[in-house]
């Protein structure tokens, strides 16, 4: 009984540092965040004493503000293309590598992991090099006779989205392949022989088998997703006029690049809790 | 017959082509890096990288940071884990839950707020606070990478133990541990690697430039937007590349592909 004792003593005080780091690196933020967005609350400047509380304020401040909106429709686009495409794209190649030589796999894995294993930064900057003015891309156009487009300024959003797409794709094609090799190769054969279609054997034996798998990679993707920060800051800085700017991007212009920190972190506050519900989903998807 | 050989022909020629489409943006990284001023061929912008004092002051700072942050992630998620591997019921399932959730949330929606905390307490611009948040970033995920490990240990193996008179650390020790070693190099690398690639981080914790690691150091260089530093650039973007291909590679030896997978987020 005492050896027992000792044991969870010991236990307890190993674990002590772990809960204090996690306390102070998720609670204390989330907390301060709901404080100060409760307050007029500035980084710099003369008015940096001067807190009051202004209640509900930034909450209805945030509702009517343009920015807020387009970077909510923007954080939409890019959330439905990195579901909708990457998945889609993922789960395409997968069924097209069932039955290939193991080295051709290979080779197409290797192609796929050199952008999702690559940096946020050299990303961002590779991007940069393809679609900047003087880009390979305006390169092309003009070496086959068209007119060079400004790519990052009439098309942010659609740059970021290639880049997504590019970087991204590999983590969907691997859990689909994974999915695929988890279905009973029997049942879809027996399926061949009684005559159903492709399509048919698509829609009624393989996406219904692997549900489980499309719910929790979406999930992943738009709790992943929703946290994109450095690639669209990297290669746009959210501009031109916000135009590529999505909520996290916002934020941090609002509240650290804009000072007005009881503003921005209302802002931060709303993200958090909307991670929070996403990444509650998520768990309750896995654990099923 | 034959529609199946071509259906399968033309199958591979498209996955062929997707898969050099996706090889492209790297391609080009690798020839602007090598490509002179004049259209030559050649590996100066290789040694220019090299050879530059605060590259490597990044460099190091980078390695440091990850390593630091790699090993106490490693350290505290272990003991986590085995303790609540320790204590079965209805109060374990909440807890795992709640890591569960933690794991999953970005690091923007933290490390911001985080900001003013540290700017009230006057710990901005401080390499160790960043290590830790970094860690207690990575520590939910690892817990519970960790604790689905440990599940398929079955638990007679330490009731066995205690039966023949062996002390708890023994057990940890000359069972336990060389159980989870596998996964203890793959959750250590894989942190490794998600750290050396972060930039939101370093970005807003960290301002003296002689404590920034080389996402931020890169990211100094890109943002001065002069054409003429991008064949530099490119060497930069291939040698703070290296090392994670390298660890990737190392890891695949050992690892199954999907645990390395979803352990690296970008």
């Amino acid at each position: 009984m005492m050896r027992k004792k000792t044991e969870q003593l010991i236990f307890s005080f190993l674990l002590a540092p772990t809960l204090a780091l996690l306390l102070f690196f998720f609670v204390v933020p989330a907390l301060a965040s709901l404080f100060f967005s409760l307050t007029d609350q500035m980084l710099v400047g003369q008015r940096i004493d001067e807190v009051s509380f202004v209640g509900f304020n930034n909450y209805i401040r945030l509702c009517t503000d343009p920015q807020v909106l387009m970077a909510v429709r923007n954080t939409v686009i890019l959330l439905a293309c990195a579901i909708g495409i990457q998945q889609a794209l993922g789960f395409f190649i997968a069924r097209l590598l069932i039955g290939k030589a193991e080295g051709f796999r290979k080779f197409v894995h290797a192609c796929l992991y050199s952008g999702w294993l690559m940096p946020e930064v050299a990303i961002a900057f590779v991007f940069f090099l393809l679609f900047s003015i003087d880009g390979l891309v305006n390169n092309i156009i003009q070496g086959s006779g068209g007119q060079s487009i400004a790519w990052l300024i009439d098309y942010p959003l659609f740059v970021i989205i290639l880049a997504q797409i590019w970087s991204g794709t590999a983590y969907s094609l691997l859990t689909y392949e994974n999915a695929f090799n988890s279905l009973t190769p029997g049942c879809i054969d027996s399926a061949r022989a009684d005559g159903a279609t492709e399509t048919q054997i698509l829609v009624f034996i393989i996406i219904p088998s692997i549900r489980q798998t499309i719910r929790s990679n979406t999930a992943f993707l738009t709790l992943n997703n929703l946290g994109v920060f450095g690639l669209i800051y990297m290669l746009t800085g959210g501009g031109p006029l916000f135009r590529s700017t999505n909520l996290s991007v916002l934020v941090f212009r609002n509240s650290i690049s804009g000072s007005d920190t009881g503003y921005g972190l209302t802002l931060t506050f709303i993200l958090f809790g909307l991670s929070m519900l996403l990444s509650l989903i998520h768990v309750r998807v896995i654990r099923e | 017959m034959k529609f199946k050989t071509i259906k399968k022909g033309a199958e591979y020629v498209l996955l062929t082509l997707i898969s050099c489409v996706f090889a492209l943006p790297l391609l080009f990284l690798i020839f602007q890096a090598f490509s002179g001023i004049s259209g030559s061929l050649t590996g100066d912008n290789f040694l220019l990288v090299l050879l530059k004092s605060r590259n490597n002051q990044a460099f190091s700072m980078g390695m440091k940071i990850s390593l630091a942050v790699s090993l106490l992630t490693i350290a505290l998620s272990l003991t986590g884990a085995l303790l609540l591997s320790r204590r079965k019921g209805k109060n374990e399932d909440s807890i795992l839950s709640v890591i569960l959730l933690l794991s999953g949330l970005p690091f923007c929606t933290l490390v911001i707020p985080l900001y003013f905390v540290l700017f009230a307490l006057k710990l901005l611009d401080s390499v160790p606070i960043t290590i830790l948040f970094l860690a207690a970033a990575n520590i939910p995920s690892t817990i519970w990478i960790l604790r689905q490990f440990m599940n398929t240990i079955p638990g007679e193996i330490e009731e066995t133990s205690r039966i023949d008179g062996t002390t708890y650390w023994v057990f940890f020790s000359r069972i336990l541990l060389p159980q989870l070693l596998p996964v203890i190099t793959g959750t250590l690398v894989t942190t490794f690697i998600n750290c050396w690639g972060n930039f939101i981080v370093p970005f807003i914790l960290l301002s003296s430039s002689d404590k920034l690691p080389t996402a931020l150091a890169f990211f100094q260089v890109f943002s001065t937007g002069d054409p003429s530093l991008y064949g530099y650039l490119s060497a930069y973007a291939i040698l703070y590349y290296i090392p994670v291909i390298a660890l990737f590679l190392i890891l695949r030896l050992g690892m199954p592909r999907l645990f390395v997978m979803q352990r690296l987020k970008t």
